[in-house]
């Protein structure tokens, strides 16, 4: 049977690149505001365009952050996507009204000097790399100006040459991503079925 | 190599057609910027660059409906879109059709303010400024193409090196843009005063302007707009016949 798999829409920017990888991989995208259409989803998705305090704010305000939250505690896997995977972390220097993040992550979100944009490695850590088999030259699209600083343990691949810079963050059922991984050609459709599928 | 060069290919667009631009002051159509989009998406670039070069001429909002267009295509390529923006209202609404990224110009000169604007609301690394270079008498300007007013870039410099309100400059050769191999090399020269990193675009298609251009650390991307419309697969050909490691090979390559 297809998965159901849930795109959280929370007034970010365009997700349908993000809906056409999901449609690619065979599975269904369901593009949803809805706790109600997000509970019977198989995975859920936190895209990731725009500002930290919009996102967050949209967030508490329709009380899908305790949705999200309990969900984290569940065995549904959710996955954010840049912007998505900052605000599941503690906090980000990017609120100008200091609001606290969803804080499923045990991280903060810091600024980089520059933005980091364009077509990098990744690394893995080495705790994780017999459960994903990552193919030589393959590159993956950033687009990014904050930066996830926490608990090593939970850095899944850190950004070759930026060492200090994690490319994909996990912790039990949670899977954030900093780059778009539905911008990033085949390579990035790849790894985004490996972690809806199987890691 | 700690970050690859990018190659945009651009298609310049009037009224929703896509065409050949030469020198901004000839066009030649040659078709939907839909069907190219999906081309360059097959061959595996980097990044696309859609430009409405009429619409802020013509006071006319960016082309929404065609960005929704390619918004609807099956495509796994960045997009980045320009032409029109004249607010931020504008750029919110660009990014939430498709874009992923926005180029703004004149705002640049005329209304600082939105720019700051957008950059609070999408981010800086959403926002690439373009500067449209002349040369009169051997001296660059930055081309105002709405007042026709040359502006002098060694006092724009500073402003430019100064501001954190944007992530890229598209530094455009107006006067060979789509002129086979006429990319003005004093504009690059002249740019090695400049902080930020750099898309080169405008006639930019001999190997060894390249070559040169993409081994500068500012450098970040360069674009071709016309000469890719010339043969199928002309990014692969490019790839092939450049054979440098600054650039990815595609994703098509890797099959």
């Amino acid at each position: 049977m297809k998965k159901n798999i849930g795109i959280l829409n929370y007034g970010t920017g365009n997700i349908s690149s993000l809906k056409n990888a999901i449609s690619k991989m065979n599975m269904t995208p369901i593009y949803t505001s809805s706790v109600n259409r997000l509970s019977k989803c198989d995975v859920i998705i936190l895209p990731g365009v725009g500002s930290f305090d919009t996102a967050i704010k949209y967030l508490k305000r329709k009380k899908i952050d305790i949705f999200l939250k309990r969900i984290a505690d569940s065995e549904t896997k959710l996955i954010g996507i840049c912007l998505g995977m900052e605000i599941m972390c503690n906090s980000s220097e990017e609120s100008r009204d200091k609001i606290k993040g969803l804080g499923l992550f045990n991280g903060n979100i810091l600024k980089l000097k520059k933005s980091n944009i364009g077509w990098r490695k990744i690394l893995l850590n080495k705790n994780y790399a017999n459960k994903y088999d990552l193919k030589k030259n393959t590159f993956y699209y950033f687009n990014h100006n904050y930066y996830f600083d926490g608990k090593k343990n939970d850095i899944f691949a850190n950004v070759s040459n930026m060492g200090h810079i994690p490319a994909i963050v996990t912790k039990n059922n949670l899977y954030g991503i900093q780059f778009h991984p539905e911008k990033s050609h085949g390579d990035g459709m790849q790894i985004l079925h490996e972690i809806i599928n199987s890691l | 190599m700690t970050i690859k060069k990018r190659f945009i290919a651009t298609i310049n667009m009037i009224d929703g057609l896509a065409v050949q631009s030469y020198g901004y002051k000839k066009y030649l159509p040659i078709g939907s910027p839909v069907d190219l989009v999906e081309n360059f998406n097959r061959w595996g670039v980097d990044e696309i660059l859609i430009q409405d070069i009429g619409a802020t001429k013509s006071n006319r909002s960016p082309n929404f409906k065609v960005i929704e267009m390619i918004s609807n295509l099956k495509i796994n390529t960045p997009l980045i879109y320009g032409g029109g923006i004249r607010n931020c209202s504008d750029a919110v609404r660009a990014v939430n059709a498709g874009a992923d990224r926005i180029v703004c110009g004149n705002l640049f000169i005329e209304k600082i303010d939105e720019i700051k604007k957008i950059s609070d609301t999408l981010g800086a690394q959403a926002i690439i400024i373009s500067i449209p270079v002349k040369t009169v008498k051997k001296d660059l300007f930055f081309f105002d193409y709405l007042k026709k007013n040359f502006l002098n870039l060694k006092l724009m410099i500073n402003n430019i090196n100064n501001s954190n309100l944007f992530s890229e400059i598209l530094l455009t050769d107006a006067s060979n843009e789509g002129f086979d191999k006429k990319f003005n090399m004093d504009i690059f020269n002249f740019f090695k005063l400049c902080n930020k990193d750099i898309i080169y675009f405008g006639g930019l298609n001999s190997l060894k302007s390249i070559k040169m251009i993409i081994s500068k650390k500012k450098t970040a991307a360069i674009a071709q707009g016309n000469f890719l419309t010339y043969k199928e697969l002309s990014y692969q050909n490019f790839l092939e016949k450049i054979s440098s490691n600054f650039f990815r090979k595609s994703y098509y390559d890797n099959i």
